[in-house]
């Protein structure tokens, strides 16, 4: 047995705590006895000033510091109540909404208040740890997405077909006479790498055969509808800007979710807002982009949920001429209720910052995507999995979160953020395939602000997608088998409709209109620093500083 | 007294001597094997060694079940020797994806037996005049954005390559838009948009559009000391037709290259650069199945995606090649595999697009596949590039440029990446790269090669000079005196 010293184990055996230095410290408040070792301070005015004459500060001396009424800092609701994350949330939007992209983006990054350099560094380190957004991959193979992504993005499926009155535009004559020019084409694409379609009818074997045929039937249907119509008639056409095999991101917040244990990094903390970072590569393989924006499907103010809670309906004025085609309530298949956190269906939190990626980066003109073709690589992996049904719709999932990932970034370029509303809805298609089968989907984003409780913002989303169409039934000796007319159809209505945009419509209004462009010389537009010269890449790593080798 | 509550510590637990006790059982037994109590034994009580067991359950765990799936993560890799199916005994000298020929085009002129003339043919001559009514006004602001998307708005965030490789240093890697993916922007961009200005022609319907077309084409050595010689090509984008293009030269120009002579490349051998490889194809592969109706090639584009450093000369003698195996693929399945002097020349056109931005464009048209005999009837070809001209001590130098469709505006132009800043702030330290000039005459190029083969006239209302416009496809315009003259002198 060792024996332990009386003494430094504990200086005094009925004291509790562990006396420290600090203790044996004189108190803060020097007695006048105490010495010092410093002077203590005096002013010397005490000693000086001359105390018979006062200091005026009076209305007639200083008139400027007055005013006829007195004036009071604005009320501000107690913190930490719904009323203050609605005040603050406005407030910041108010900043926000002048501001060029890049000090949007560096906004959402950084806290807003930090004008300390190295505050905001520390920051900035602390949220590259602690600050992650659930990553919402395009095509996961998880089984029935759809109510969630339907939760996640607002968004209500009016109905399984495309609106017909949409898509009216195109007579039943014309439409034949392209069909009649397509259809040859179409099966010589069909044909020209058929050996994987040639040896096997349903199943699907082979992604990597499965993709590059339907990336190459993709690129025969629209080239042949490029071919295959009048130049005069279509000017949009040679209009479009195209991508290819481009990369789409998006960031939002949805409100609706408890603060809870789990949530401790993916929530926001001030409105128990959910953050949610969309993220496609590699899918979307084909995008088309143009100037103006889709003529809306139904106006803005038909999609609400509860119209009783809008005000007055005096934004969609210009719009109101547009035809209404509401379906019948009964077939839509509404926002659900509850609310479906990402956890449980295995998404996960990754450590990202908050990145919008439209298809392209800040400065291409053509700011609207009108077309979307998208082929998942991994559909034959999931079909494989989930089967063949859970995979078709895991694709309308897909048409969901892609369709309002898009509309969420180009809003963020057009100048509209989480927290600065659109002012008018943004129309999307997109085309989901594997080659053979087909979905169809055209969105409407009317709202983005979904950090709003639902009872707050009485505005929805709208997805129209269809069931999943079979271009053709199958190859044999060297011929297509059952070419589905239809799904031209939709083909070619979904890539020639036009873009309009309505007569005296802002397109941009927290940042006016873009100037045209007269050179590439020396222009940027409309941010000094382009937000994609940023130090840090997507994961928050920084890059290397370009050095010249000269 | 002694307070014991603070003294009672880890010693003092019996847990502390459990855990002793049982950690030197178990070393002891480590060392000495299993100890074995004596009541067990005098039991007679079975002793299994538990770890003996369990290593023969591993040893033995592949004959229970395949636990292996049909993935190639499992495939034992595939090497270059006898177990390759692709293996051959001959060994073959190959000319495939980024082999570079030092001798540039006149080697590949002699590996492919054909006469160059520069300049352009008179068909392209005379499709130059009637796509000028077709242009699309605002061509110039989509190109340019095509470029500016191909440099700059696209938003792939890929490695670039290194640009200096130095054994015991790290240099700073970049990512951003790859060569080869600024490449494929432009290439198929551009070919959209040249598609377009044509479309509602009925004419063009029958054009099939084929991505990364594989061509194989072998020879036999001419002679035993020679070596098999496979060319291996991947087309970026074929453009085919179900009619056969019309011939570039007339029958009697055909029968002029019998005189001329083949560059001499002595002392090297015309195989210099060729990989010497057992593993390549014997077969002839063109990249339609026979029967697609579609099949008759009209242009290829070929890519030059390689960071390194090339001559123009190289690069055109990638171009040649490309068109040559292309061609005599198509030749071996039209007229057999030992054809010799082609019975119907064949003819195609060529895009070398030098990562997107430098292009030269080639007419060339196969005669003969008799590729042992040096002499008699060859190949031909014209081979359009842009040219500089600068007098150098009153001597007037003709420099062959390719055609470059943009040029950016600062130094940094080798790079496809971003501009960087200063790390502290967030000003910007070099300017921005940007769009500085922009050369229509690549679009119209691409247009004219479009435009050949089709009769335009007649669709588009279009007047045009009588006597210019070929009677048929298959008989082209003669030359005129400037043509020959070029040719005379190449």
């Amino acid at each position: 047995m060792r024996a332990i010293p009386a003494f430094g184990h504990r200086l005094c055996r009925s004291l509790l705590l562990q006396p420290k230095t600090s203790h044996l410290r004189c108190t803060p408040c020097r007695r006048g006895s105490q010495r010092t070792l410093s002077t203590p301070y005096y002013d010397p005015q005490d000693f000086t000033r001359d105390r018979t004459t006062t200091i005026h500060r009076s209305l007639y001396e200083h008139p400027e510091d007055y005013t006829d009424e007195a004036e009071y800092p604005a009320i501000e609701p107690i913190k930490k109540t719904p009323a203050w994350v609605r005040f603050t949330r406005e407030k910041q939007g108010r900043e926000l909404a002048r501001k060029p992209l890049q000090e949007k983006m560096m906004y959402f990054r950084f806290a807003p208040r930090d004008k300390n350099v190295h505050e905001a560094q520390e920051k900035w380190e602390h949220r590259r740890r602690f600050w992650k957004p659930f990553e919402i991959r395009g095509y996961p193979d998880i089984y029935h997405l759809t109510p969630m992504y339907q939760y996640l993005t607002k968004t209500a499926i009016v109905s399984d077909e495309l609106p017909a009155d949409y898509y009216a535009y195109l007579g039943d004559a014309e439409l034949t006479a392209i069909l009649d020019k397509i259809r040859e084409p179409v099966r010589a694409a069909i044909l020209a790498e058929s050996e994987f379609f040639a040896h096997n009818t349903e199943a699907v074997s082979s992604d990597a055969d499965m993709v590059v045929q339907a990336q190459s039937v993709i690129d025969a249907t629209t080239r042949a509808i490029d071919l295959a119509v009048a130049r005069s008639d279509y000017p949009h056409l040679h209009e479009l800007q195209r991508d290819l095999e481009t990369k789409c991101a998006a960031f939002w917040k949805r409100s609706g979710f408890r603060d809870e244990e789990q949530h401790e990094f993916t929530l926001d903390r001030d409105g128990m807002e959910m953050k949610l970072q969309y993220v496609e590569d590699g899918h979307v393989f084909r995008l088309f982009r143009h100037e103006q924006p889709l003529p809306p499907v139904v106006p803005r103010i038909s999609s609400l949920v509860n119209p009783s809670i809008l005000p007055a309906p005096v934004e969609d004025s210009a719009l109101a001429t547009q035809p209404t085609a509401t379906e019948p309530e009964s077939t839509v298949i509404d926002v659900p209720l509850e609310n479906f956190c990402p956890s449980t269906r295995g998404f996960e939190d990754k450590q990202y910052l908050p990145h919008w990626i439209p298809g392209f980066w800040f400065g291409d003109p053509c700011e609207f995507s009108t077309l979307s073709l998208t082929v998942p690589r991994n559909f034959a992996a999931v079909a494989d999995r989930l089967g063949e049904e859970a995979a078709f719709e895991n694709l309308a999932a897909s048409a969901i979160i892609g369709g309002f990932g898009r509309v969420v970034a180009q809003a963020m370029y057009l100048g509209f953020t989480i927290l600065n509303e659109l002012t008018y809805p943004i129309v999307t298609q997109s085309i989901f395939t594997n080659g053979r089968d087909w979905v169809f989907s055209t969105y409407q984003g009317n709202t983005i602000a979904l950090w709003k409780q639902d009872s707050d913002n009485p505005l929805r989303n709208l997805a129209w997608i269809t069931k999943p169409m079979a271009l053709f039934e199958h190859v044999e000796d060297g011929q297509v088998v059952g070419l589905n007319d239809e799904v031209l159809k939709h083909i070619v209505r979904q890539y020639l409709k036009a873009p309009s945009a309505a007569h005296g419509l802002n397109l941009r209004p927290y940042i006016g209109e873009p100037a045209p462009i007269t050179s590439y010389w020396k222009e940027e537009g409309r941010s000094r620093v382009p937000f994609y010269h940023r130090q840090e890449r997507a994961d928050g790593k920084p890059r290397q500083p370009y050095k010249p080798e000269i | 007294m002694v307070h014991f509550s603070g003294v009672l510590r880890t010693r003092h637990r019996a847990v502390y001597h459990y855990k002793r006790q049982w950690r030197l059982l178990v070393e002891k037994q480590k060392l000495g094997g299993p100890i074995v109590p004596q009541a067990y034994l005098d039991a007679g009580v079975k002793i299994i060694n538990a770890a003996a067991e369990q290593k023969e359950l591993e040893n033995a765990i592949e004959g229970h079940f395949d636990w292996k799936p049909d993935h190639p993560m499992f495939r034992p890799a595939v090497g270059d020797g006898p177990e390759n199916p692709r293996y051959n005994e001959i060994p073959a000298r190959i000319f495939r994806r980024g082999t570079q020929l030092a001798e540039g085009l006149e080697q590949a002129q002699v590996l492919t037996k054909t006469v160059v003339v520069k300049g352009v043919p008179p068909v392209w001559e005379y499709a130059a005049n009637q796509i000028k009514s077709l242009r699309f006004e605002d061509e110039d602001e989509r190109g340019r954005r095509c470029v500016m998307q191909s440099v700059r708005w696209d938003p792939s965030d890929l490695e670039l390559p290194k640009r200096v490789m130095k054994y015991g240093h790290l240099y700073p890697k970049y990512w951003g838009i790859t060569l080869q993916k600024a490449n494929d922007l432009i290439c198929q961009n551009l070919l959209r948009l040249t598609e377009l200005t044509f479309s509602g022609n009925p004419q063009i319907l029958t054009r099939h559009l084929a991505k990364n077309a594989l061509v194989n084409v072998t020879y036999e050595p001419a002679r035993p000391t020679d070596s098999r010689i496979v060319f291996n090509c991947n087309n970026a984008l074929m453009l085919t037709d179900t009619q056969q293009l019309p011939a570039f030269f007339t029958p009697e120009q055909v029968n002029l290259t019998k005189e001329t002579k083949l560059p001499s490349l002595y002392p090297l051998k015309p195989t210099l650069n060729l990989d010497e490889v057992q593993v390549y194809d014997w077969e002839t592969a063109y990249p339609f199945l026979e029967g697609f109706k579609h099949a008759m090639p009209h242009t290829i584009f070929v890519q030059h995606n390689s960071a390194e450093e090339w001559t123009l000369a190289q690069k055109q003698s990638k171009a040649l090649i490309h068109s040559h195996a292309t061609l005599a693929a198509l030749a071996r399945r039209l007229y057999g595999a030992d054809v010799g002097v082609l019975p119907r020349p064949l003819s195609i056109q060529c895009v070398l697009a030098d990562r997107g931005r430098h292009f030269t464009f080639y007419a060339y048209q196969l005669n003969t596949l008799d590729m042992a005999d040096q002499e008699g009837v060859k190949n031909q070809a014209w081979v359009d590039t842009d040219s500089s001209t600068a007098v150098v001590d009153d001597v007037i130098v003709t420099t062959d440029l390719p055609y470059t469709l943009f040029s950016l505006a600062d130094q940094m132009e080798g790079l496809m990446g971003y501009q960087m800043y200063t790390e502290k702030q967030s000003v910007q330290r070099y300017p921005i790269r940007l769009l500085n000039t922009y050369n229509p005459a690549v679009m119209e190029k691409l247009l004219t090669l479009y435009a050949t083969h089709l009769h335009l006239g007649h669709h588009h209302q279009q007047q045009q000079p009588q006597g210019q416009r070929p009677a048929d496809g298959l008989n082209p315009p003669p030359l005129t005196e400037k043509h020959v003259a070029r040719r005379a002198v190449a």
